[in-house]
């Protein structure tokens, strides 16, 4: 078709559509222009196709040009969004600022009050423990348990005729006269009966005395000096000469002293049986860790927070060491600990040849732990039953002592010349411990540890034994 | 050339590329089919070429689309199969996108669809209006024009149907009995000098000052008419009115005015002036929008 002057025809519908899509020559478009000019409805038709066709344009055009990740962040948004979180951060600066010192003194009271608060409840929980069930299996025992303990922290005359009472009961007690029968070398020996009822001591306490305050305080001072004035037991063992270079025997796998636990005449779970001593590899376990950080929180060296003594474990361990058997401690200790009924571990391990006899010793010199001291030249031992003795009574002797060294039943006391002396059994039986030949002066101080013992005289000798006392070295 | 269809004898090599290329064969076309096509084409758009020419015009042309409609005029399956698969749903969003309607939109649409079919028969035969398609543009513009076309001549039909109190609720104004007072001669000197004016502008200066005052399209249609920013068609249309002022000045005052009264001229209320413009815009107006049915 073309367009020739007065004629006018319209462009087909090819011709326009090649024109819409710009694939006309130049001339032929310029013919189809002119057309259009002159032709309302061929425009009209032109601009209803190109409303259609523009449509997919247009949503080409308003697609979402790919921008870089990075240039997203630059947003109006963003910025705003930048803008408001840094108000929000300086006005947070701003608010805290002057509040921080106050804020922190609060915080720290805070952390006071949760500090104390703690220490109150275990206090509190001190106080009540003595009357407190402490053991969940015993709750039978509970009321003679508070009432017994309460006298005993109540008056020293509450102590010792609780004392005379749990020594009754042991008489009465079968158990313990077949306990006494397998004890061989010491009848006379009875170690101090527990009341059947009373769980007593614990790990933590067995880690009390690892601690050994007369190591940190030789002359005793936080112990609880009780009188003699109402000493109604039984005087103390005497030491046996025929042992003095055997603490103990281990004829026919036996312990004496285990074999002289008490009995547990109430067939319960009452008497707990001690924990040994930490050996080395044990001292890093995490119940020891525990019981070790319990001690330190409740304060046993102070003199001025020392507990109340329960009955029971005055009665149990026949000596009563200060602090040292209250009910706080037991309350924290592991169950795993304490649960094992007394008769079981009592039989298992008197008759047990796993357990070493070192361990049986630590276990046997906690059940027992006097307190030593001084008095004019004299080695004067309690058993914390109101009541001073004399531990080394042994006439021939002419020792005067002027220091002694007790670590549960591990006592060493030295005096003048170099004398030594030492028990393994809290003083029942002694050894006479030989420094060198050219020992001279008195001991003046006396560290002893495990298997390592130093001992100090006046003429500055220093005296090293890592054996236990067999062999001595002289320092310089 | 211009004899009637007839297959393309010389550069049968080249038609063969240009069949393949088209891939009428996978619509069932022949080869000699495919070229009757193209010789159709050639003598509508360009009788007058060499063989050459018209090679060189037959590779400009869409091939694959052309031997789909062709393919469906000629009733094969497989391309009726391929265009309801591309252009079934295009067609009624196509219509949508015109008569912004949907039930007239699918009359639309369903009217074409039953052209592009064929469902009238001429001598014998069914006639399908894909046979019109030249292959000029797409398919799909092509459809889309046809489909303009036709909604306008409805609408012109319609239009022709529509009663004097519409008209007059639209504010058709219908103009009084011509005077028979004789045109003043300071109209005839405007006139003259307004058609002198109209006449040194380009077709396209044309279109876009009918479209812009006498069709009322917008800026944005009319550049898509002519294919430019609409930006440039307000610049084009400030810059054509000073040049139509200056024009019609120059005019004036070349008919005997001077410049004074020239510029009071063109100052005069419109509602004074008896100059059409639209006529002389719209001058040698076809008198009909008759589509090009039949017209092969």
């Amino acid at each position: 078709m073309t367009e020739t002057g007065e004629t006018q025809a319209h462009p087909d519908a090819d011709t326009l559509t090649a024109y819409m899509e710009h694939s006309l020559p130049a001339v032929e478009s310029k013919t189809v222009v002119a057309h259009l000019a002159m032709c309302e409805p061929c425009r009209e038709v032109l601009v209803l196709s190109q409303a259609v066709m523009t449509q997919p344009e247009a949503q080409t055009v308003l697609a979402p040009v790919p921008v870089a990740r990075w240039r997203k962040l630059f947003t109006p948004v963003f910025g705003a969004a930048a803008a408001v979180a840094a108000m929000v951060v300086i006005a947070v600066m701003v608010l805290q600022l002057p509040q921080k010192n106050p804020q922190q003194g609060s915080t720290g009271a805070t952390v006071n009050r949760a500090a104390t608060q703690p220490a109150q409840e275990t206090q509190q929980a001190k106080a009540a423990s003595t009357g407190d069930q402490a053991v969940p299996a015993e709750p039978k025992a509970a009321a003679p348990m508070r009432q017994a303990g309460e006298q005993v922290a109540s008056t020293r005359n509450d102590l010792s005729a609780s004392a005379k009472e749990t020594e009754a009961r042991l008489e009465d007690s079968g158990r313990a006269r077949a306990a006494r029968k397998l004890a061989p070398i010491e009848p006379t020996s009875v170690p101090p009966p527990p009341p059947a009822k009373v769980p007593v001591l614990t790990a933590a306490l067995a880690k009390k005395d690892y601690v050994n305050t007369n190591f940190f305080n030789p002359n005793g001072a936080d112990k609880i000096v009780v009188d003699s004035q109402s000493n109604n037991l039984p005087a103390a063992p005497q030491p046996q000469p025929s042992a003095t270079s055997s603490a103990f025997s281990t004829a026919n796998n036996k312990i004496t002293i285990f074999a002289d636990l008490p009995a547990n005449t109430a067939g319960n779970a009452n008497v707990r049986l001690l924990t040994p001593t930490p050996s080395q590899e044990h001292l890093g376990c995490t119940v020891c860790k525990i019981v070790q950080s319990t001690a330190h929180t409740l304060g046993f060296h102070s003199p001025a927070r020392t507990p109340a003594l329960r009955a029971g474990a005055l009665g149990n361990s026949a000596l009563g060491g200060p602090g040292m058997f209250s009910g706080a401690i037991e309350k924290n200790q592991p169950s795993e600990l304490s649960s094992a009924p007394a008769k079981a571990e009592t039989d298992s391990l008197a008759t047990s040849s796993s357990l070493s006899a070192g361990a049986m010793a630590y276990r046997s010199a906690d059940s027992a732990t006097p307190t030593w001291k001084i008095v004019n030249g004299k080695l004067m031992k309690s058993s914390g039953q109101a009541q001073w003795e004399d531990a080394y009574p042994i006439a021939s002797s002419a020792m005067e002592f002027s220091f002694v060294n007790a670590r549960g039943n591990d006592v060493w006391a030295g005096g003048s010349h170099a004398s030594l002396i030492h028990s393994r059994d809290g003083g029942q039986t002694w050894e006479t411990i030989k420094l060198g030949d050219n020992a001279s002066g008195t001991i003046v101080s006396i560290i002893a540890g495990t298997m390592s013992v130093q001992v100090k005289t006046s003429d500055n000798q220093t005296w090293a034994s890592n054996d236990g006392g067999k062999s001595w070295a002289l320092r310089e | 050339m211009s004899s009637g269809p007839r297959p393309v004898e010389a550069n049968a090599l080249s038609l063969r590329v240009l069949f393949e290329k088209s891939g009428g064969e996978r619509y069932g076309l022949t080869l000699q089919a495919f070229g009757v096509v193209l010789e159709q084409v050639a003598v509508k758009y360009v009788p007058q070429a060499s063989q050459q020419q018209k090679l060189e015009f037959w590779r400009d042309l869409k091939l694959e689309e052309l031997a789909l409609a062709r393919a469906c005029a000629a009733g094969h399956d497989a391309a009726w199969q391929a265009f309801l698969t591309r252009f079934r749903e295009k067609l009624y969003d196509i219509a949508r996108g015109i008569t912004k309607e949907d039930s007239s939109a699918r009359d639309l649409a369903d009217s074409l669809y039953a052209d592009l079919y064929g469902t009238a028969e001429k001598e014998g035969r069914r006639v399908s209006r894909l046979n019109f398609y030249m292959g000029r543009g797409s398919l799909e513009g092509w459809l889309r024009t046809v489909l303009a076309q036709e909604f306008v001549n409805r609408y012109r039909k319609t239009k022709r149907l529509v009663s004097l109190e519409e008209q007059a609720e639209e504010g058709v104004q219908f103009s009084a009995t011509p005077s028979s007072q004789p045109v003043s001669p300071l109209d005839s000197r405007l006139g003259a000098a307004l058609d002198e004016a109209l006449g040194l502008l380009s077709g396209e200066d044309r279109l876009v000052l009918a479209s812009y005052y006498l069709d009322d399209r917008t800026l944005t249609e009319i550049g898509r008419m002519v294919g430019v920013h609409e930006s440039t068609i307000s610049r084009r249309l400030e810059k054509l009115l000073k040049g139509l002022r200056k024009q019609v000045l120059a005019g004036l005052v070349s008919r005997g005015m001077n410049r004074a009264q020239a510029e009071e001229t063109l100052e005069a209320d419109v509602r004074y002036l008896q100059v059409d413009v639209t006529r002389k815009l719209q001058e040698n107006r076809p008198a009909a929008f008759q589509q090009d049915k039949g017209s092969d």
